[in-house]
């Protein structure tokens, strides 16, 4: 197939300009709190209808990449993430940003985010109909096991106290109870409010959880933000590259790990980073160093979640189903264009699908240039803000970020509430992420739990069900993996050093080379 | 994180400490009490709604428990970060994002931001306040709320609450 | 509503006053759906726009308020200014169903719906690969196996669930209804080949064209796009339905401006090119304009409490 002509029609000055365009928009969506790519992508939609298929999808694709890209911002420079997908890079991009190290960490998510983007769209162009399958062969007991496998990470993201982090997760998960129930049907918790029948919003405990506890300790202090390193200003690109060349597989097996989970339909960014986050920690030379501003952290959330952009994009263009909520729009979009999607689409209307495929491939690319210049005044503007000035903008944004969710007050009121339990729960050791993870996974746990349990009553073979099927027992035996590992290596290290006859070396000094 | 290794004094650190530990136990009986009222919660559910609150509730009242076993056996975790800073700032701070949120639908939403955005940043503010910094302040305040409202309400068509003001 | 206020207003000669109620639209229209977008609620608002731009000369601004199952917006439905330019989607079987089921916020009767535009039949659809090739075929097989036949949907208490209770009672058969978080999960489920047939709408067929095969549609009759496929009634099951759209004003909302909403979507739906456009994502076009809304209401809730008895 001679790909060549649609990469011509996609680098028309009008496409290119677009592409460019909406990367800048989108990143400046997803730096702000609260604001999603969905919202982005949804509000521009109607602009499309006026221009060529392919150039609207090209431009509702570069706002989505830029949003994904966007949401870092907030996470590194105000430990606030901007979307989900941007939750794990808070674990060590915001320890960076306070030592002074906030820039380093912007190029660094801005590099990342490029190289996963890019290994996204290379899998929609050339492994789409093959990739479709994943989807497919992802059924109940595998989303089941797979939000276990998300669950284990508590483990590594309570810090020393695993314990808070498992009552932690269990109160996340209890929030994600309240309301009615999909599956079943049951109003669960709601106190006969019918604000909370809906139950908690996932965006609104998000912003409430991180960025309250933040803006509570800002105003209690005189002291800045963060830190300014003085000797080292700029982009700091080369010492950012040095720290992709030296996470190299780290970077490609986080982009992979998007991809595969963008494709899985009700997974989505922050499920992708989570597991690349948890993957890269586990097999790092140094996990302990792991949420304490370790560059392979920010490099492994980044390239996933910009990795299921394309991912995302593989089930709604070649099966008609959304991969994330953006594409949800996006496929929208299409059908009021007249385009039917499905297998034929590739064939029939190569055009508008290869057209669109390179004009993501060359916004991802903007992202390069685009990034490092807005990360750049971002962090400018963010460290030279008088403090009494971005306490009440974060607040502000908090604010409207989480009215705009649902144009309802009721979701200010969640944010608010979980963000002053967070506070107090941060206080005695809880942290905000295991209940976030809780809150996010307990509905895919749950209603993977309770189809897998109904199909395979019907069938006769509930047992089978969880563990007879081979995707499911591979999740299974990862989470087990990541639970154990740090056990595991500790037994080993302790058995070899018996050996040798030396006694183990603690901890602290294996650390410090 | 929020300890000032250094600043405070060691019988200081000690109290905080306890302190801390007493909010630990206090929050996991609340945890258990939270865990038991799922339990009686989930009786009225149908059973495949009810299998997951029942679990988690298990969870939930296990691990408090386990906290405060330890606790009791005197193997407790780190101590929580001793808070420092000022508890009033943090007090008013709560106070005005409340009155923010509550007074939105019903004062409309450019008042009520700006109204909120200068009291935080008053809050915030720790400097001397001079005419010149006050204009200042403001300035930026109008300019924020300004453009993020233009952003919201004219580009991204988010239906801002009016109320009776604007 | 005291209906004579216009006559008196005009004859007042305060044409003034009672304008506002008879110029419809004078602006831009707020169009709320109560969804997340790229559902069918917004792909439907997606091809009223550019033909309500053409119509009246002024924008049909389509914003989302999605949150509990549309319950989120249509509590707030009677606060907001009822000037006739802000209208909001409903759907049926959802604002019956709600208040029955739980407390939304709401009551059916606290919405006053001004026009209902069109509908998605139910429809049982299986996978293209699927041992059932006839409505028959998968009747029988249930019948001789009860409750090994898995049918995904979107969500418990839905258009769908309702659709799986009310065809087992009229078949006498018992399937095993499992709820998925949406079309979309419901629907890679089928593909997966996870479950042996799926409930959904005439809609996800055309979406989906030859990766399933659509068994029965819920009708009256057969859908342009789909020629060989039987409504239930053919098959001999009197079941006729889906999830009904159209929309609704807040309640204050005075008579006149009630009515020349409901005149605008007529206008609307008589377009050759919505028509058209509805066909081929076959959606069932419908004209329900206010005068007949209640009749029409009454007559759904009859019928949706009757398969929610059912069910119980």
């Amino acid at each position: 197939m001679d790909l060549l002509p649609y990469l011509a029609q996609a680098l028309t000055p009008f496409n290119l300009l677009l592409a460019l365009g909406g990367v800048v928009l989108g990143t400046l969506i997803g730096a702000l709190p609260g604001l999603s790519a969905t919202m982005a992508v949804a509000v521009l939609v109607p602009f499309t209808f006026a221009m060529a298929p392919a150039s609207g999808l090209i431009g509702l694709g570069a706002i989505y990449t830029g949003a994904i890209y966007g949401g870092a911002f907030a996470a590194i420079l105000v430990n606030t993430p901007g979307t989900p997908s941007a939750i794990a890079t808070t674990f060590d991009g915001f320890p960076m940003a306070k030592r002074g190290d906030g820039n380093l960490a912007v190029t660094l998510a801005t590099l990342a985010s490029v190289v996963g983007g890019l290994v996204g769209a290379l899998a929609l162009l050339f492994l789409s109909p093959p990739l479709s399958k994943v989807a497919l062969a992802f059924g109940p007991p595998e989303y089941f096991w797979l939000a276990i496998f998300g669950l284990t990470l508590i483990s590594a993201l309570s810090q020393g106290d695993t314990l808070k982090g498992i009552l932690g997760a269990s109160f996340g998960l209890f929030l994600a109870t309240v309301g009615v129930a999909i599956v079943g049907g049951d109003v669960r918790y709601t106190l006969d409010q019918p604000m909370l029948v809906g139950g908690f919003d996932v965006i609104a405990a998000l912003i409430g959880l991180y960025c309250i506890p933040v803006v509570i300790d800002l105003v209690a202090r005189p002291d800045p933000h963060l830190k300014v390193a003085v000797q080292a200003g700029g982009f700091r690109l080369a010492e950012a590259m040095g720290h992709c060349a030296r996470n190299w597989f780290n970077l490609i097996r986080s982009s992979v790990i998007g991809t595969v989970v963008g494709i899985l339909p009700g997974a989505g960014g922050s499920i992708a980073s989570l597991v690349s986050y948890s993957e890269a920690r586990r097999s790092a030379p140094h996990p302990e160093r792991y949420g304490k501003g370790e560059p392979g952290g920010i490099l492994a959330t980044e390239s996933a979640n910009n990795a299921t952009v394309g991912g995302g994009f593989i089930p709604t263009l070649v099966l008609g189903i959304p991969g994330t909520p953006p594409d949800a729009v996006i496929l929208g979009a299409l059908l009021v264009q007249g385009i039917r999607t499905g297998p034929g689409l590739f064939t029939g209307q190569g055009d508008i699908v290869f057209t669109f495929i390179f004009g993501l491939l060359i916004a991802t690319v903007l992202m390069l240039p685009v990034g490092l210049l807005i990360g750049r005044y971002a962090y400018q503007a963010i460290v030279s803000i008088p403090k009494a000035v971005l306490v009440p903008t974060v607040a502000f944004l908090t604010i409207i970020g989480s009215f705009a969710i649902h144009n309802s007050i009721t979701d200010v009121y969640t944010m608010l509430g979980l963000g002053f339990l967070g506070w107090t729960l941060a206080r005695f050791g809880f942290a905000p992420s295991p209940i976030v993870l809780g809150i996010i996974l307990g509905p895919i746990a749950e209603q993977g739990f309770v189809q897998a349990w109904l199909i395979g009553n019907a069938q006769g073979n509930v047992l089978g069900m969880f563990f007879g099927r081979p995707i499911s027992l591979a999740i299974a035996a990862l989470a087990l993996l990541t639970l154990l590992y740090p056990l595991l290596t500790d037994l080993l290290k302790a058995r070899r050093a018996r050996r040798a006859g030396t006694v183990p070396p603690p901890r602290e000094t294996i650390d410090a080379d | 994180m929020r300890t000032e290794p250094g600043s405070s004094p060691a019988p200081e650190r000690a109290r905080g400490a306890s302190r801390g530990d007493l909010g630990t136990i206090v929050l996991c009986v609340l945890f258990v009490a939270l865990g038991g009222w799922m339990i009686a919660g989930s009786m009225a559910m149908s059973p495949l709604g009810a299998v997951f609150p029942r679990v988690i509730a298990g969870i939930m009242i296990t691990s408090a428990l386990a906290i405060l076993g330890l606790r009791a056996l005197g193997r407790a975790g780190p101590a929580p970060a001793v808070e420092t800073g000022s508890t009033p700032r943090r007090l008013l701070l709560c106070a005005a994002l409340v009155a923010w949120a509550v007074l939105m639908p019903r004062l409309g939403f450019f008042a009520t931001s700006i109204a909120g955005f200068l009291a935080v940043l008053a809050i915030a503010e720790y400097d001397r306040w001079t005419a010149k910094r006050t204009a200042a302040y403001i300035a930026a305040a109008l300019a924020l709320v300004g453009g993020f409202y233009l952003l919201f309400v004219e580009v991204l068509l988010v239906p801002v609450p009016r109320g009776v003001l604007f | 509503m005291n209906r004579t206020t216009p006559i008196l207003a005009l004859a007042l000669g305060a044409g003034m006053v009672a304008a506002p109620a008879f110029a419809f639209p004078d602006k831009d229209v707020d169009y709320i759906i109560p969804f997340s977008p790229g559902g069918e609620s917004d792909i439907a608002a997606r091809l009223q726009q550019p033909v309500f731009a053409e119509e009246f000369g002024h924008q049909l601004i389509v914003k989302y308020q999605a949150g509990a199952g549309g319950a989120q917006a249509w509590s707030q439905l009677n606060s907001m200014p009822a000037d006739g330019h802000t209208i909001m989607g409903i759907n049926l079987p959802h604002v019956i169903l709600q208040p029955m089921m739980s407390s939304p916020g709401y009551e059916t009767a606290d919405l006053t719906p001004v026009y209902w535009f069109h509908y998605t039949p139910d429809a049982i659809i299986v996978n293209a690969s699927s041992e059932f090739e006839t409505l028959e075929d998968l009747v029988a097989f249930a019948r001789e196996n009860p409750g090994m036949v898995t049918f995904s949907g979107s969500g418990s208490n839905s258009a769908n669930s309702l659709a799986q209770k009310r065809f087992d009672t009229l078949a006498g058969i018992t399937t095993t209804y499992v709820p998925f978080s949406g079309t979309g999960p419901s629907v890679t489920a089928l593909l997966g080949d996870q479950v042996s047939a799926s409930w959904g709408y005439s809609t996800v067929a055309a979406a989906q064209g030859d990766q399933v095969r659509m068994l029965a549609v819920a009708s009256e009759e057969r859908l342009p796009l789909f020629p060989d496929v039987p409504t239930f009634q053919e098959a001999g099951y009197d079941m006729v339905g889906g999830a009904y759209r159209g929309v609704a004003v807040p309640k204050d909302t005075p008579e006149e401006t009630r009515q020349a909403v409901s005149d605008a979507f007529q206008a609307m739906n008589n377009e050759p090119a919505m028509r058209k456009a509805m066909d081929d994502g076959a959606f069932v076009v419908i004209d329900v304009p206010y005068g007949e809304v209640e009749a029409f209401m009454a007559e759904r809730r009859e019928e949706i409490a009757a398969a929610a008895e059912a069910a119980n």
